[in-house]
Order: structure tokens, then C-alpha cells, then sequence
């Protein structure tokens, strides 16, 4: 049976401060939080509602395209969207989500 | 009594004066909406003229400042980080609206390549992908 999705605040749980892309360049960058914690989740079968609304930074491309990108092309784009919801109760929620999507989808289709 | 050929001939004028006015409430109508697709090109255009001298501006300061951070090998904080990628994602509806399929694609290639080299500098102290990063921002305003 499917699991209730659980809430899960970036800010608190991650960093306020969404880092670079790779593990190697800075801390909590993109790569270690796909790793980390989408693969996680993912694995153990735990639905996602992202909540981003109390960090302090904007996520910056690379880090969207580096772990939501490249976890939508492994999965597809269909298995992401049933495992991740984003919270948009608030206009940086809703605008984080349009900013996620644009590199997802640029993933899937171009990525190499 | 009306002879009855006075009465056809109200009826035909009569006819005829309905068939010229709906005629000309038809030209009319397609005239206008004519008018109004023209005007709205035309203004679509003069935006889209608008929004890229406007692109040009603002990434050709970009590149001033980008310039400066690899000529003075500053050490950049996250929050000058947020202010560029905040000001790349404000343009991409636009980029979007105004230019191609292909020309949007390219710009979000740009704004990846900006942010990783940006990082790089907070993150490594390196410079180096900078001067990349600027003749591609320059091909990008030739470009448009």
C-alpha cells in the first residue's frame, strides 16, 4: 500500500542554503541532496511534499538541474511527479516549482 | 387599393437596403478586426524590440561585473550569487515569450554555465571558467 506523503521542509531538514551542483565544488550541493535524500525517500517507497518556502537563498540552476533533473531522468518524469509534490501555498513555492520544471524537463530531453 | 406591383417594389428595395446594410456591417466588422490584429502585431513587436535592447543593457552590465570579478579575483558571497541567478531567472518568461524554441534553449544552457562557474568562484576560489562564461554571454547577445 502507498504511503501517506509527508512533508518535508528543505530549509530545516537540508539547508537554508541550497549549495552548487556537485559534492566536490561546495556543501549541500544538488548532487548530495539527490543522493541524499530524493534516492532515499525514493528507495523506501516515501512520497514527497517539498516545502522550500523558509530558505534564505534561491536555488540556482545547477542545483535544480543536478538533482531534480538528473532524479526525473532516471526515474521519468511520470514516477517524479508521483513521488514529488511541491508546496505552492506561497508565490516562491509556486515560482520555485515553474524554476524546477523548466531544468527537469530540459534534462529529460537534452541531458546527455 | 396599392396596385400590387407598388408593393413589390417596396418589398425589393426594402430587401435591398437590408442586403446593402448587413453587407456593409460584414466589411465593417472584418475591417476592424483586421485593424485590431494589425495593432496588436505591431505592438507585439515593438515589446519584443523593447525587451531585447533592454536584455542587451542588463547582460552587457552582467558582463561588467563578471569582468570585474575575474580581473580583481574577488571572492563573491552567496548572496551577489542569488542577485545573478535571481536577476537569469527573471528574464526567462520573456526569453520565452519573445524568442525562439532554440534561443530560449541556449539561454538556459547560459544561465547553468554562469551559475557553475559563479559557484566555483564561492565555493573553490576559482576564476578561471569566468572568461568562458563572458564570450558565451557575449555570443548569446549577438545572437538576438
Amino acid at each position: 500500500m502507498k504511503k501517506e506523503r509527508i512533508e518535508y521542509d528543505f530549509a530545516k531538514e537540508f539547508s537554508p542554503y541550497p549549495g552548487p551542483r556537485e559534492i566536490r565544488i561546495g556543501p549541500f550541493s544538488g548532487e548530495l541532496f539527490r543522493e541524499e535524500v530524493l534516492e532515499s525517500f525514493f528507495k523506501n517507497e516515501q512520497p514527497l511534499l517539498l516545502n522550500i518556502d523558509n530558505t534564505k537563498l534561491s536555488f540556482g540552476p545547477s542545483f535544480l538541474s543536478e538533482s531534480f533533473g538528473l532524479f526525473a531522468k532516471k526515474h521519468t518524469l511520470e514516477k517524479f511527479q508521483d513521488f514529488l509534490h511541491v508546496k505552492q501555498d506561497s508565490e516562491k513555492g509556486k515560482k520555485f516549482y515553474e524554476k524546477m520544471m523548466e531544468y527537469v524537463m530540459r534534462e529529460i530531453k537534452h541531458g546527455s | 387599393m396599392v396596385p400590387n406591383w407598388v408593393s413589390v417594389s417596396i418589398s425589393c428595395f426594402a430587401l435591398l437596403i437590408s442586403i446593402s446594410s448587413l453587407y456593409y456591417t460584414r466589411s465593417k466588422f472584418l475591417s476592424d478586426s483586421l485593424h485590431q490584429k494589425e495593432d496588436l502585431k505591431h505592438k507585439k513587436e515593438k515589446d519584443k524590440e523593447t525587451f531585447i535592447v533592454s536584455l542587451k543593457d542588463d547582460l552587457n552590465s552582467l558582463r561588467k561585473d563578471l569582468v570585474e570579478i575575474f580581473v580583481s579575483k574577488e571572492t563573491i558571497n552567496y548572496i551577489k550569487r542569488d542577485d545573478f541567478t535571481f536577476y537569469l531567472y527573471k528574464q526567462s518568461n520573456d526569453i520565452k515569450k519573445y524568442l525562439s524554441e532554440d534561443n530560449y534553449e541556449k539561454w538556459l544552457t547560459l544561465t547553468l554555465e554562469i551559475d557553475d562557474a559563479l559557484n566555483l568562484v564561492i565555493y573553490k576560489h576559482d576564476h578561471s571558467s569566468i572568461s568562458d562564461v563572458l564570450i558565451k554571454i557575449r555570443n548569446f547577445i549577438k545572437l538576438i
